[in-house]
């Protein structure tokens, strides 16, 4: 287990040094992500790197020829040495503890914003703006869209949540009228 | 009634504008993995330990394991509603229940949510459930009784107030019924400028239990200054383990305003099985009976909370009898000695001397009060020195009696004046008896008025002569009452009233 931690830790700090924007933060993120979930997804791919007895080049030859050309070329790299020393259980911690290791680095905080209904994109703009105004970070935002808010915005900015939805307002009123 | 629609217009107007407008901001977490009443959430980076945090569909729970990467939280609440990637939110205080004088006469849960359906709990004030136990400069010692209302207690395992007592003894052996005479026994400290208020903590017990005892706490008006905290054993194990806790902090409250207050915990031995249970979803390491290594200090620090607070604090105090089932009279398990380590002294009950119809079921030999000695009336301490050298010479002698047909003269009698004080300490449940009325009748006893009664006929002497002491001597029992002691004038007086009574019995 110490032994896996500080494989994860080596190639996350490698990841994170290596990038230096927002763009490469996203672009690293959002592949590792895809390859995580690719893996957990499709039962053939994660046998096929997880076997003993396939050969490492016959791996890394398919792997290349899969991503190459869509893949952040650093990514790349620490992904071949990944396949090489048969670490690719490790892939979920990885993309974790980079994802960790960058908010900080750059500055990003992520943001998740549910509304009741679909919001069109100048707002969707405008929220994005002018939350990073506020909070002073570059954001990763995601919108979600739950009916049962019935109006308002929860806006979960990593731990912390505001949450002006008509839902949770009714609620509280509830609980403070019956005194529940 | 008379319902005036404007006034319920306005009052509702006013509540409704009151009503923060604000937008809410919390601290949360996702809930990674739920099990067992147990879940692992990530986010939450800066709760506390045994923070409530709050799950969705109202379920509470309270952080414990705070790890690098995730957090442990137990739920107070159904675990079949929190599903994983749930929210889960920080409310930023510990685990607190309301306490006060509100709680009278209520049933409670852990968290301090009425269960009776009175109605809701208007208390003013709220106290954390873990609190730190007084230092030794804001404590006193033991100093006034605590009445059972028992004599074999009262008599020779004398409790004090702000003492801890533990209650031991096999499954079905009258350990409740001695928590719950003791409770109903304080109703006459009710009359005095000292009252005594209860708290009650059910952990683990049937429902069915707890409803006949909250009834018979009820029919005998005890219920007016006891609060019955329950978790039953259908309850999630984490609101049976902090529900001991939960009483101890409403039981403070009377403490800590210069008021006495006496806690039963129903019992820690569930409470320690409910730990147990918790700690292992939790994956702490299992240690001796697979208790966690915390066990011991789960029961000290609870019980460490009952004491006699200095004369600068109050003088309130906070007594504590907690009770401990054993299996199979196994005191040398590994909760029982533990718990017999942290109190005061013991009440032992034994199986055979409830089967034999000694109730209640004291084993004065194995039973030892250590501090309540000094919290005795004088009168009693005069007549329960006698009686316990009478019952170990009897204990001694009892084997022999069996085998033996013919004994001296002086064996015999102290065989004859053993069993005779063993008839007398039986007392019938929800009966608990005044101090004066026990003093009078283990007088009589301990006097040798006794000896010549038949066996058979102790019960009804008991009775005749307290009636006897009630009708035509009742200034022999106030004046007991007043001074507690037995003065040279007063036993002659009460000699002369017992003979009186013999000669008529």
């Amino acid at each position: 287990m110490k032994q896996n931690l500080k494989k994860i830790n080596i190639y996350s700090n490698l990841l994170n040094d290596a990038v230096d924007s927002f763009e490469d933060f996203n672009s690293v993120s959002n592949s590792l992500e895809e390859f995580s979930s690719a893996l957990k997804s499709d039962l053939d791919v994660n046998a096929f790197f997880k076997s003993k007895t396939i050969e490492v080049e016959q791996k890394i030859n398919l792997f290349s020829n899969a991503v190459s050309s869509s893949m952040n070329e650093i990514l790349f790299e620490v992904l071949k040495v990944v396949i090489e020393n048969d670490d690719i259980n490790l892939i979920s911690h990885i993309a974790n503890n980079f994802v960790l290791l960058s908010k900080e680095k750059l500055n990003i905080a992520f943001v998740d914003v549910t509304s009741s209904a679909d919001i069109n994109s100048s707002h969707k703009n405008d929220i994005k703006n002018s939350l990073s105004e506020l909070i002073n970070k570059q954001i990763k935002i995601n919108f979600e869209i739950d009916s049962s808010l019935i109006g308002g915005l929860k806006i979960k900015v990593d731990d912390k949540l505001y949450d002006s939805s008509l839902q949770t307002k009714l609620e509280n009123a509830k609980s403070k009228l019956v005194g529940v | 009634m008379d319902i005036k629609t404007n006034e319920i217009g306005n009052l509702l107007r006013s509540q409704i504008q009151n009503i923060n407008d604000n937008v809410d901001v919390n601290e949360v977490g996702e809930v990674l993995e739920i099990g067992d009443g147990v879940a692992r959430t990530s986010g939450l980076g800066s709760v506390m330990s045994s923070e409530l945090v709050e799950f969705p569909n109202n379920v509470f729970g309270m952080a414990l394991n705070l790890e690098e990467e995730n957090v442990g939280a137990v739920l107070f609440g159904d675990s079949s509603l929190v599903k994983e990637g749930d929210t889960v939110k920080r409310t930023g205080k510990v685990v607190e229940v309301p306490v006060g004088k509100e709680l009278l006469g209520r049933v409670v849960d852990p968290l301090g949510q009425p269960m009776d359906g009175k109605g809701p709990i208007n208390a003013k004030e709220t106290l954390p459930i873990e609190r730190k136990a007084l230092g030794v400069m804001q404590r006193f010692p033991v100093k006034e009784p605590l009445q059972t209302g028992l004599k074999s207690i009262d008599s020779m395992i004398p409790i004090g107030r702000g003492q801890r007592e533990l209650i031991i003894g096999d499954r079905q052996t009258g350990k409740s019924a001695i928590a719950i005479d003791t409770i109903i026994n304080q109703k006459s400290t009710h009359e005095t400028d000292s009252p005594v208020y209860c708290v009650y903590v059910a952990v683990g017990q049937k429902a069915s239990t707890v409803a006949k005892l909250v009834a018979e706490l009820e029919s005998n008006g005890a219920m007016e200054y006891t609060t019955v905290v329950v978790a039953n054993a259908s309850d999630p194990a984490p609101l049976q383990y902090i529900a001991p806790y939960s009483g101890s902090a409403m039981g403070e409250y009377y403490r800590d305003n210069g008021m006495h207050g006496l806690i039963v915990y129903d019992d820690l031995s569930k409470q320690a099985t409910a730990y147990r249970q918790m700690s292992l979803v939790l994956r702490r390491p299992p240690g001796r009976e697979a208790f966690p290594g915390d066990v011991f200090y789960l029961h000290s620090r609870l019980l460490e909370r009952a004491s006699k607070l200095s004369e600068d604090l109050g003088s309130g105090s906070l007594t504590a009898l907690p009770v401990i089932e054993t299996q199979e009279g196994d005191v040398s398990a590994y909760i029982p000695t533990n718990v017999i380590s942290i109190t005061d002294g013991q009440i032992y009950l034994d199986t055979n001397l409830f089967n034999g119809g000694v109730r209640p079921a004291v084993d004065v030999g194995l039973s030892v009060s250590r501090v309540g000695g000094s919290a005795q009336i004088k009168a009693m301490k005069k007549i329960a020195g006698k009686l316990r050298l009478d019952l170990a010479q009897f204990r001694e002698l009892e084997a022999f009696a069996k085998f033996a047909s013919d004994l001296d003269e002086s064996t015999a009698a102290q065989i004859t004046r053993g069993r005779r004080m063993v008839e007398i300490l039986k007392q019938n449940q929800y009966v608990p008896m005044s101090t004066e009325k026990q003093v009078a009748i283990i007088y009589a006893a301990s006097q040798g008025y006794l000896d010549d009664v038949e066996l058979e006929s102790v019960k009804e002497f008991e009775v005749g002569l307290l009636e006897h002491f009630e009708t035509k001597h009742k200034d022999c029992l106030k004046e007991l009452k007043k001074s507690g002691d037995i003065s040279d004038d007063l036993g002659s007086k009460m000699n002369k009233a017992i003979e009186e009574f013999k000669k008529s019995f």
